[in-house]
């Protein structure tokens, strides 16, 4: 079956620059799922995620989406099934009131106003952020401001939500805000979600994750594959769960702990039937 | 430096409709050279309290007293020059505060805007953009030519070339990388062991708070509600729990672990004390040998 989005050999360097910021990267994304990539600051993963719906077009390889070639002419139906939150909640708002700010990426794309009315309210019905409709959004916290882009990109019936570090800027509470509703909303819709952080903790939760340094694609894989090697993490300038940490430290003082990576449940689950004063 | 607290209150716009308290009856000390960690929930008063140490916010009632001078509701604003030049400031993204054409012009701006000649201020921010890791190579390049980590280790040199006795962190390592937030908070540790700094360091991350600070001020609703050390902060959970206070990430697993009936006579704060503690409670197979 042909995935949502395959790459092919993409390279990219920027204008001021002399070493290629994407450098020979292909991959596949089926649909459906949740991709984390991760990367230290600068490893490509936000260049990469730019070539998807167009914002820069690389000097060698190809973009396809659904099988499309991504070219001058798809680019703009392409665009519009690829919603994207960046990191600054402060930096994308236009409306004066949420539910305007909602509104406004439909506006852009012509869809009627009979229309527009109850997708606006569904979206924030979505995002929980009903009540503050009539709000403006500049008072609203860094959680909320993110929940009410969220909202803008989902009343655009995107198939795939880009999330571009978007909760590297709030705080836990914020953070967890927006992490559970992706959950939900993936868990619940037909989205395609493309989550680039460097929170490892949020990494876990995805289904593949595509580690990027120097612009070159390092690995993809399952959470499990990729965080198994610690080592690996370290050199690429991520740091290792806590609970590798605490499993290969374990492992040092001779516990018998399964040689590959444990989530935090399934480490307390696996010393629970070590412990010996059960 | 000695830095202290005495009854102050703030209101934001004080004797208008739309009067807020911003901090209400603050009594707190931060001892010369200690490391201090300022947290709470977003809105809580943590940077409204941290604005007061160089009088970017003077209070509405009580007194700061900063080494020697006191600040209360009825100093002038230029009273406070020596305090600006005494207290630096890291924000969030310090990076979007560098103006100069040049990396040396921009750190040397601040040392000669305090009245030091072209050439010591030359000399004084040589030295800081030392302290901080960027090289000789990188002085005539324009600010915005450089990467986002230099960038913001330019701006913390800024800081650092107006030689201050106590530098304020207000979030420093927001949108950094894990290895890039290592490396900063390392950098400030290593300054404030060299120049006997007093820091207040406010932040969300709690590992970071259980590494490096003395001393941690919770605050609620503009008022300090527990100060003590990191290991008498985060003690009790249940108490963080309440005041929505996350653990330090293993403290979570601790928590975890006691559920399944693991035993902890202390709360181990990093991996090493987890798993000095955790060890003891496992089977372990027999070494060979």
């Amino acid at each position: 079956m042909e995935p949502l989005i395959r790459l092919e050999h993409l390279t990219y360097t920027y204008n001021n620059s002399d070493v290629p910021a994407l450098n020979d990267v292909s991959l596949t994304i089926a649909a459906g799922q949740w991709i984390a990539i991760v990367g230290h600051n600068g490893s490509g993963k936000s260049t990469l995620a730019k070539t998807l719906n167009g914002l820069i077009e690389p000097q060698q390889g190809q973009v396809y989406f659904n099988g499309v070639l991504l070219d001058e002419d798809s680019v703009w139906s392409i665009r519009r099934k690829i919603g994207v939150v960046f990191q600054s909640p402060d930096n994308q708002f236009v409306g004066a009131t949420v539910a305007d700010d909602v509104a406004f990426g439909m506006e852009n794309n012509g869809v009627p106003r009979a229309e527009m009315v109850p997708r606006v309210a569904a979206a924030l019905a979505q995002v929980r952020m009903s009540d503050y409709a009539t709000h403006e959004p500049a008072r609203l916290s860094g959680g909320q401001k993110q929940r009410v882009a969220l909202a803008g990109v989902l009343a655009q019936q995107p198939e795939v939500i880009i999330l571009d570090e978007a909760t590297s800027m709030l705080d836990p509470q914020g953070r967890q805000d927006v992490v559970s509703l992706m959950t939900q909303l993936q868990a619940a819709g037909n989205f395609t979600i493309i989550s680039i952080t460097h929170d490892i903790d949020e990494a876990a939760l995805a289904d593949q994750v595509i580690l990027m340094d120097d612009g070159r694609l390092i690995q993809q894989g399952p959470p499990a594959a990729i965080f198994n090697e610690g080592e690996l993490l370290r050199q690429h300038g991520l740091t290792v769960p806590l609970s590798e940490q605490v499993r290969t430290g374990l492992v040092a003082q001779h516990v018998p702990l399964p040689d590959q990576y444990l989530s935090e449940e399934q480490l307390v689950s696996k010393l629970w039937t070590l412990h010996l004063n059960k | 430096m000695d830095i202290t607290f005495k009854q102050v209150s703030y209101t934001y716009q004080a004797n208008s409709p739309l009067a807020t308290p911003g901090l209400r009856d603050v009594d707190l000390h931060f001892a010369s050279g200690s490391y201090n960690a300022i947290i709470g929930q977003t809105g809580s008063g943590k940077s409204t309290l941290v604005q007061h140490l160089n009088g970017l916010l003077i209070p509405t009632a009580g007194q700061v007293i900063v080494g020697q001078q006191v600040i209360t509701p009825l100093t002038k604003n230029k009273a406070l020059h020596d305090l600006r030049r005494q207290v630096g400031l890291v924000f969030q993204f310090p990076e979007s505060q560098l103006f100069e054409e040049t990396v040396l012009k921009d750190v040397a701006f601040a040392p000669k805007n305090f009245g030091k000649t072209p050439a010591e201020a030359t000399a004084i921010a040589q030295q800081a953009l030392r302290l901080v890791g960027i090289g000789p190579e990188l002085e005539a390049k324009m600010p915005f030519d450089l990467s986002g980590g230099q960038m913001r280790r330019v701006a913390i040199a800024g800081v650092l070339a107006m030689e201050p006795e106590v530098l304020v962190l207000d979030e420093p390592t927001a949108g950094l990388d894990p290895v890039g937030r290592e490396e900063m908070m390392q950098l400030f540790a290593r300054i404030q062991q060299e120049r006997q700094l007093t820091v207040i360091l406010v932040t969300h991350q709690m590992d970071d708070v259980v590494r490096y600070a003395d001393q941690v001020v919770v605050m609620e609703q503009g008022h300090p509600l527990k100060v003590g050390s990191p290991r008498e902060i985060f003690a009790d959970p249940t108490w963080l729990a309440a005041h929505n206070l996350e653990l330090p990430s293993t403290g979570q697993l601790v928590a975890r672990l006691q559920q399944q009936g693991f035993e902890f006579t202390t709360l181990p704060l990093t991996v090493p004390e987890l798993l000095a503690q955790l060890t003891p409670q496992l089977r372990q197979v027999p070494v060979d040998g």
